[in-house]
């Protein structure tokens, strides 16, 4: 738990202070290495209501991938062998 | 053993709840922040202010730390960038008169003025080529009011107004459509923006086009908006694919002008 919360500050930090190319893959790999993490969402969600433009689903369209990519992963969980 | 229930369901009945938790986080998410993206930016802005002076410290610096010999050949390089310029400035001056004089003689003045601002976030920092200003609505800025560089081209428009910050769209932004201007013969096109400061334009392959050529934007000031970088066509096309830069770096954006 306090694993996820750390990496949630640092992606946290990163998504403040560091380029997309860093961030993005850094949310990536959290959402595939913990299960459920919700805190992707919420902080997909905060890089759109940040830098995002006018785009589909109310200009928060990372939000809506995290939220499809941790769901599609639900059933994969337990093919993955390095989940927290 | 007899059992009551039905071990096959219960990792579908798990999934569901799961997804369905994972969409109400969704959409009350989106619409939270929807809400609250004003006080986020406003919240995030010291954060990216300091980072910038930081950042700028840092270069200020790693400049300090290099060699004389490097510092002396920069600075002749330097001097005769500007000679250059200076020559640049003298032509670009009498080009300019040259249009005052004829706007005024058609009734019509040159757009002039407009509201500076510094960039408190700009790409790669953002990933959909839109920057963050220091300037908001109790600067008088307003929504679709054109963004430019000091120097002039204009670069995006402002798409949200925040009381002290401001959203401003690039003209480069993926998918955006700009209607611009083919300097070579005038030929009217759609810039299409692809992201990181670049365009793309579909030409009929008749149409000649070399890289460097200008373009700009079709009103009355004719500002640059891009220089065409490279040509693509195939043997089979009709069209011919066009890629432009825009007309600065938008890593480094450091000010920019909201015009009036």
């Amino acid at each position: 738990m306090n694993l996820r919360i750390a990496v949630s500050l640092i992606i946290l930090a990163l998504v403040l202070l560091a380029p997309f190319y860093v961030y993005l893959p850094a949310l990536l790999i959290a959402i595939l290495f913990f299960p459920l993490f919700l805190e992707g969402i919420i902080l997909a969600l905060l890089i759109d209501s940040l830098y995002g433009g006018k785009s589909f689903f109310f200009g928060f369209p990372l939000g809506m991938v995290a939220t499809v990519i941790i769901i599609m992963l639900l059933p994969l969980r337990k093919y993955i062998r390095f989940n927290a | 053993m007899k059992t009551n229930y039905h071990p096959r369901n219960r990792g579908r009945g798990s999934f569901q709840k799961k997804a369905f938790i994972a969409i109400l986080v969704c959409i009350f998410g989106t619409a939270f922040f929807y809400i609250a993206k004003g006080t986020l930016v406003r919240a995030a802005s010291p954060v990216w202010q300091g980072e910038n002076a930081i950042s700028r410290r840092l270069n200020f610096t790693v400049n300090f730390m290099r060699s004389k010999a490097d510092l002396v050949k920069e600075n002749h390089e330097l001097r005769e960038r500007i000679e250059s310029y200076d020559l640049l400035l003298i032509s670009c001056r009498l080009l300019s008169d040259s249009k005052n004089s004829l706007l005024s003689s058609l009734g019509r003045t040159a757009v002039s003025g407009g509201i500076s601002a510094a960039v408190l976030a700009h790409p790669p920092k953002t990933p959909y080529d839109t920057l963050i200003i220091g300037a908001g609505e109790s600067d008088g800025i307003s929504v679709e009011r054109a963004v430019a560089l000091p120097e002039g081209p204009k670069i995006g428009t402002v798409f949200e107004v925040f009381g002290r910050e401001s959203k401003v769209l690039l003209y480069s932004a993926p998918g955006r459509e700009t209607m611009a201007v083919l300097e070579r013969h005038n030929v009217p096109v759609a810039l299409i923006g692809r992201g990181g400061g670049n365009f793309e334009i579909h030409l009929p392959r008749d149409v000649e086009i070399e890289m460097g050529d200008k373009i700009v934007s079709p009103d009355l000031d004719a500002v640059l908006l891009g220089v065409v970088g490279d040509v693509e066509v195939e043997p089979t096309d009709a069209f011919k694919r066009v890629l432009v830069s825009g007309p600065a770096n938008i890593h480094t954006l450091r000010f920019v002008t909201v015009l009036p």
